[in-house]
């Protein structure tokens, strides 16, 4: 069967066509919640949130323009219900979402900072262990590092959607998913360090 | 940028697939060719090997089912004529305000027991500055759910350099009223048409419209004046949490049109801009601020600024706007 646009699916749920907006949950759902778990790193949260997230698609769901691609609305949304909850949750962090660069944005490289770490060592770690010690990096991480890392990196969405969703120039994308990177590199340097 | 930089850059879209076939062989074979470069490349593969490790949880196999369980159980409030969206929004604003109305109308009862039954029109006076205050903010529960959206802006309608909030003044100018930069939030359904009169005013609710429409039928359908947006459009939970974007109409213009002269009378000016709404016959006049807190004002300043002017600009053509967070005008 044809694989209908998102935005099509979108105007034949306005148009009340029973399944239109089921399909669009199904197409969503899996990727969603990813992004969102991997964001506010709280499974159950994530839960909550792309449900509020997709109410919120339902009911503002006029209000969109067609004329532009779903699925970075769909982020947006989902993205401020997010920073919604960190903060109500007392982790917002003092960067901005759109700040300009900080120190962190102008660190090392990720070679840098991996160049004096064993990789051998790091191999050596247990991966559940690793992937644990992964997700608390991330998690430590400003939130618009983490959020950039979380689109850019996990998700893989093209940099204009990017730009679209964090409303930012995609040399801005650019420029930050590499600062994120570095980011982590630093701090996972730290750990196979330590 | 340097180098360095580019080729980190370079590594990091090699991974991911963001180079195209030619940039990634020619990229590979650089890495093959050039000792350095392999050397940093195998440093970022333990990098990408740590983040790639880290998998994300597969969503709950009912999840698809509650999320749609939620939908279902959502007020609908696609919005396909003005009529139907006043009918659908008095739901939700019901459902959503039922308290704030509850309090409004204690409020109003411990006023009348509290001035010791004066007069009927001072009672009712009151009542209706309460009732505008509720207005206020059910426009600001409003106003926040739609910048939450909209990435913190505020509903906007457009602006060029053709347009004009005031009277036409050429053939190229297109009159803009700044009230049609406030109709986004009826037409996408954040809230009710009713909100936007006042009870103290002899204005009426739209009570209809087309589906493509997009701004309110006649002036009357709308008491309050809006942030003009012309210039400097200030940003939900970033901007001046204190200043004010919506409020009882400016005494100084009609619709657009000022009612002084400042080069005439500057002195005049200056105490004719410190008078209140007429509104509410004068008294003060109730505002929401950027933060969804509503106030009784009984003085147009604000902090320093008067929310009926715009800072440094003595003469409108209707096409001056404010320059930053920190300037109200309000206009209708």
């Amino acid at each position: 069967m044809e694989r209908k646009a998102d935005v099509e699916l979108l105007q034949r749920h306005l148009a009340g066509v029973p399944g239109a907006f089921e399909e669009l949950v199904s197409r969503y759902t899996d990727e969603l919640y990813g992004f969102l778990c991997r964001f506010v790193g709280n499974a159950t949260a994530a839960e909550d949130i792309i449900q509020d997230a997709f109410v919120q698609v339902h009911v503002a769901a006029e209000s969109f323009d067609q004329s532009r691609a779903f699925r970075p609305w769909l982020y947006t949304i989902a993205a401020n219900k997010a920073r919604d909850y960190l903060r109500a949750k007392g982790r917002r962090q003092e960067y901005s979402l759109e700040g300009s660069a900080t120190a962190d944005e102008d660190g090392p490289s990720p070679g840098q900072n991996l160049e004096a770490a064993d990789r051998a060592v790091a191999e050596e770690v247990d991966d559940r262990e690793r992937n644990a010690a992964v997700r608390e990096m991330v998690d430590q991480m400003p939130e618009h590092l983490r959020l950039i890392l979380v689109l850019g990196y996990f998700q893989q969405l093209p940099y204009a959607q990017i730009a679209e969703i964090l409303e930012i120039p995609v040399g801005t994308v650019k420029s930050r998913l590499h600062s994120a990177v570095s980011h982590f590199g630093k701090l996972w340097k730290q750990r196979v360090e330590a | 940028m340097s180098d360095e930089m580019h080729m980190t850059d370079a590594l990091l879209d090699l991974h991911l697939g963001r180079l195209d076939d030619d940039a990634a062989a020619a990229l590979r074979a650089r890495i093959a060719a050039e000792p350095e470069l392999a050397r940093q490349a195998e440093a970022f593969g333990g990098l990408v090997a740590a983040l790639d490790g880290w998998k994300a949880p597969a969503a709950p196999d009912d999840l698809q089912a509650r999320i749609l369980q939620r939908v279902s159980e959502a007020p609908a409030l696609r919005v396909r004529s003005a009529r139907d969206a006043g009918e659908r929004v008095n739901e939700r604003v019901i459902q959503l305000h039922g308290l704030r109305d509850i309090i409004a109308v204690a409020a109003m009862i411990v006023l009348a027991i509290g001035i010791g039954v004066p007069s009927l029109l001072h009672v009712r006076e009151r009542s209706q500055r309460t009732l505008c205050a509720t207005n206020l903010a059910q426009i600001g529960q409003g106003l926040q759910a739609y910048a939450s959206i909209f990435g913190n802006s505020l509903p906007f309608a457009g602006w060029s350099d053709r347009n004009s909030w005031g009277p036409s003044n050429g053939p190229d100018t297109e009159v803009r009223p700044n009230r049609q930069h406030v109709f986004p939030l009826i037409r996408t359904g954040h809230a009710n048409p009713n909100a936007f009169v006042c009870p103290s005013s002899n204005d009426v609710p739209m009570v209809a419209a087309t589906g493509d429409q997009n701004t309110f039928l006649e002036a009357r359908n709308v008491s309050y004046a809006y942030q003009n947006m012309a210039g400097y459009r200030p940003r939900m939970s970033q901007d001046n949490p204190d200043l004010v974007i919506l409020g009882d109409d400016n005494p100084l213009f009609d619709n657009g049109r000022p009612l002084f002269d400042v080069a005439v009378d500057a002195l005049g000016f200056r105490r004719t801009a410190e008078r209140n709404s007429q509104a509410h016959r004068g008294a003060g006049q109730n505002v929401l601020m950027l933060d969804g807190r509503t106030k009784w004002l009984t003085s147009p300043l604000v902090g320093g600024d008067n929310i009926w002017t715009l800072d440094q600009v003595q003469h409108y053509t209707g096409h001056e706007g404010p320059a930053g967070a920190t300037d109200s005008h309000l206009l209708k």
